[in-house]
């Protein structure tokens, strides 16, 4: 969406003129719901997390500064705050920030076919600090340009860059290649 | 390897040159990571679901933040003269109600009903272009285009764009699963487009114009409730220096059990209803009674909205006969509440239905009138399911309408051209697996069409002719969620789309 477009929007919920909220959703809605979808690994949940996020967006959008940070940084955050609680709140477990920390024989709904892609790949993203493996899901798995995730995760271009460049190199570092061998086989 | 990964490859090796000696590690771990990325089928009903409930809640939203600052407004009227200035104006408003409230049996000059008000020889373009300027279709194209919203401010003349029924005919395709094919990021799916073919009827138009139709817009109560209000003396602030005032809206609250505040806009001289949220118990609770009872027949919901219709003595001139809408469904989502002894944790409930929407379509020269995406326009009455009652209506609008003749495209292979990729802004790229849909005879409708005027800085509702070409089947093809495709038949609108790029769906 055009960013002159977004912020008038804005101005119009300022003023009490919410109508327009609903081209905001069309715009992001995808977007967020497979970013949630990929820390959840459950559709049920992540249509949950979605409703919320919008709706905590709309109820407090009257309170976004958006000359400090663009709509699509604090979508992305209330999103991961979301998810965050959703998982503190049901597993009780702190230090939780999405289903990657979670054991694989925890209690926690998966969909089938996600939970047995997810495992091949689970070694890598335990090794991962929850922000390294945001940057991992938004390059790979959802497209976004490093300026993209750095306007997200209220960054610069380079130390995006470099953050990932950094995750990928802590994989290889982390996982022997006998073991990538190993797994190349499966 | 593949483009993508090479490039990733590079752009690391630019800050960490000695990483290229892991390049075969770095490519298996990349490869690996993209190879596993889930394949998402995102449930469009959910979408739209969660659409309507935020558009309702922003209309609440909105309402309430009218309501404080009518109040704030009215806190300034502190003298006794205030209330005679209210009176009188209370006597203003008052006819232009009663004009959407008299008896469907007496005849209203105001209502259009299902003939036009005729002018026997029709001006031509008296709305002025009705195309798009093209920064500004290009700007359409990098929006998606919900249904019958209005238009944004912007240069020139600025429309949502057309894509066909149900929604955006770019940025929401999700692809089908499929083979991993290589790409700009190597895409673990495979991509689907898709043509559509017509199999209907011969199509023939015999005249080179047809009526658009603008909503007229008659300020006059609208002025004389200002000047009205204008004459009263308050403490702070003397109105009679504003000068050409007018009041756009009001808002009244009933403070009684299940009352509702409604809307007036005495711009364009409709009204909407809402519930009145603190005199009402909660919308989206199932009491247990509620929940034995389980969702009602489409025959109760028309019954529950038919009877409001009367008790109100609701004048649906203009209007067809009432039907319930099932892809309006708004549900509400309230987890329940962790027990106070810990021994349970929130819990997100199942989901339920708890309002449908019953519409009765607006009709103008007897043709029913639908937005840009195929759906049926009018007036909208929200059935609350647990409380089985109505908690909403909106809007009904008094249907004057000017006229104006436009000429039409009369060359079928043209409109047909447009119809087979997609309708005005649609298209589905190029590339990938390719599957044809069928097209089949479409009717002749009124489409709405915003259309706003920098100038005037205000939009003009237009109802313009546009073909609707139902698709046949859509529910078999795993990714089309739309029903129809729309196809305005005004020749410069027409016209003005040939300049638009093919929109390219946005890929995740």
């Amino acid at each position: 969406m055009e960013t002159s477009l977004e912020l008038e929007i804005i101005q119009d919920c300022h003023k009490g003129n919410f109508l327009r909220f609903t081209l905001l959703y069309d715009a992001y809605a995808d977007r967020i719901y497979r970013f949630i979808y990929y820390k959840t690994h459950h559709k049920q949940t992540a249509e949950d997390i979605t409703s919320i996020t919008f709706t905590k967006a709309l109820e407090n959008i009257a309170r976004f500064n958006a000359y400090k940070a663009s709509f699509s940084t604090w979508l992305y955050h209330i999103a991961r705050n979301t998810i965050i609680d959703y998982y503190r709140t049901t597993k009780k477990i702190e230090n939780i920030e999405d289903i990657w920390d979670l054991a694989d024989d925890t209690d926690t709904m998966r969909d089938a076919d996600i939970a047995l892609q997810a495992e091949k790949i689970r070694h890598y993203m335990k090794e991962l600090k929850p922000q390294q493996r945001d940057i991992i899901i938004m390059r790979l798995w959802q497209g976004l340009s490093y300026e993209e995730i750095a306007e997200i995760t209220s960054s610069t271009h380079n130390a995006t860059k470099m953050m990932f460049s950094r995750s990928l190199k802590t994989l290889r570092e982390k996982i022997p290649i006998d073991t990538f061998m190993l797994f190349m086989l499966f | 390897m593949n483009d993508s990964i090479k490039k990733i490859l590079d752009e690391m090796y630019a800050l960490d040159a000695s990483l290229q000696t892991h390049e075969k590690e770095l490519e298996k771990i990349i490869n690996e990571i993209l190879s596993t990325s889930p394949a998402i089928t995102i449930d469009n009903a959910f979408l739209e679901q969660l659409r309507s409930r935020l558009d309702m809640r922003a209309h609440e939203l909105t309402q309430t933040s009218s309501v404080l600052k009518s109040r704030t407004f009215m806190s300034f009227f502190s003298r006794p003269s205030i209330a005679f200035g209210i009176i009188i104006a209370v006597l203003v408003v008052l006819p232009v109600l009663s004009v959407l409230f008299k008896s469907t049996s007496q005849q209203n000059e105001h209502f259009v009903a299902l003939k036009p008000t005729s002018q026997t020889n029709l001006e031509k373009n008296k709305f002025g272009s009705l195309a798009l300027p093209i920064q500004d279709q290009q700007t359409m194209g990098k929006m998606s285009a919900p249904t019958a919203t209005p238009s944004y401010s912007g240069g020139g003349n600025v429309n949502v764009g057309f894509g066909g029924g149900g929604g955006s005919a770019m940025g929401m395709i999700a692809p089908e699963i499929g083979t991993t094919e290589p790409g700009m990021i190597g895409r673990p799916y495979e991509y689907v487009s898709y043509r559509f073919a017509y199999k209907g009827d011969v199509l023939k138009l015999d005249e080179p114009t047809m009526t658009v139709y603008k909503k007229a817009i008659d300020n006059t109560s609208a002025q004389s409730l200002a000047q009205a209000i204008q004459n009263i003396g308050i403490a702070t602030f003397d109105l009679t220096k504003l000068q050409n005032t007018r009041i756009s809206y009001l808002t009244l609250s009933e403070d009684r059990d299940r009352g509702f505040v409604a809307s007036i806009n005495l711009d364009d001289n409709s009204f909407s209803l809402y519930a009145n949220s603190p005199v009402w118990p909660p919308l989206w609770k199932y009491s247990p009674e509620a929940k034995k009872l389980g969702t009602p027949s489409d025959e109760e919901i028309l019954a529950l909205a038919d009877s409001f219709i009367k008790k109100y003595n609701i004048n649906l001139s203009g209007y067809g006969k009432g039907t319930v809408i099932h892809n309006q469904n708004v549900y509400y989502m309230t987890p329940e509440p962790a027990s106070t002894d810990g021994t349970t944790s929130s819990i997100m409930p199942i989901m339920a239905p708890t309002e449908m929407n019953v519409l009765y379509p607006l009709i103008i020269d007897g043709k029913e009138v639908i937005d840009q995406g195929g759906n049926g326009m009018g007036l909208n009455v929200n059935v609350n399911i647990p409380l089985r009652a109505v908690t909403g209506m909106g809007s009904i609008h008094s249907q004057k309408y000017e006229e104006s003749a436009y000429d039409i495209e009369t060359n079928m292979d043209k409109i047909l051209s447009v119809a087979e990729r997609g309708g005005m802004y649609g298209g589905y790229g190029d590339g990938g697996k390719i599957i044809t849909v069928e097209l089949e005879t479409p009717t002749l409708q009124l489409m709405y069409y915003s259309l706003y005027n920098e100038k005037e800085q205000r939009s003009q509702e237009l109802y313009i002719p546009a073909y609707v070409f139902p698709i046949k089947d859509p529910s078999t093809y795993l990714n089309l969620y739309q029903k129809y495709i729309i196809v305005p038949i005004v020749k410069e609108i027409l016209e003005s789309q040939n300049t638009v790029p093919s929109i390219k769906p946005m890929i995740y």
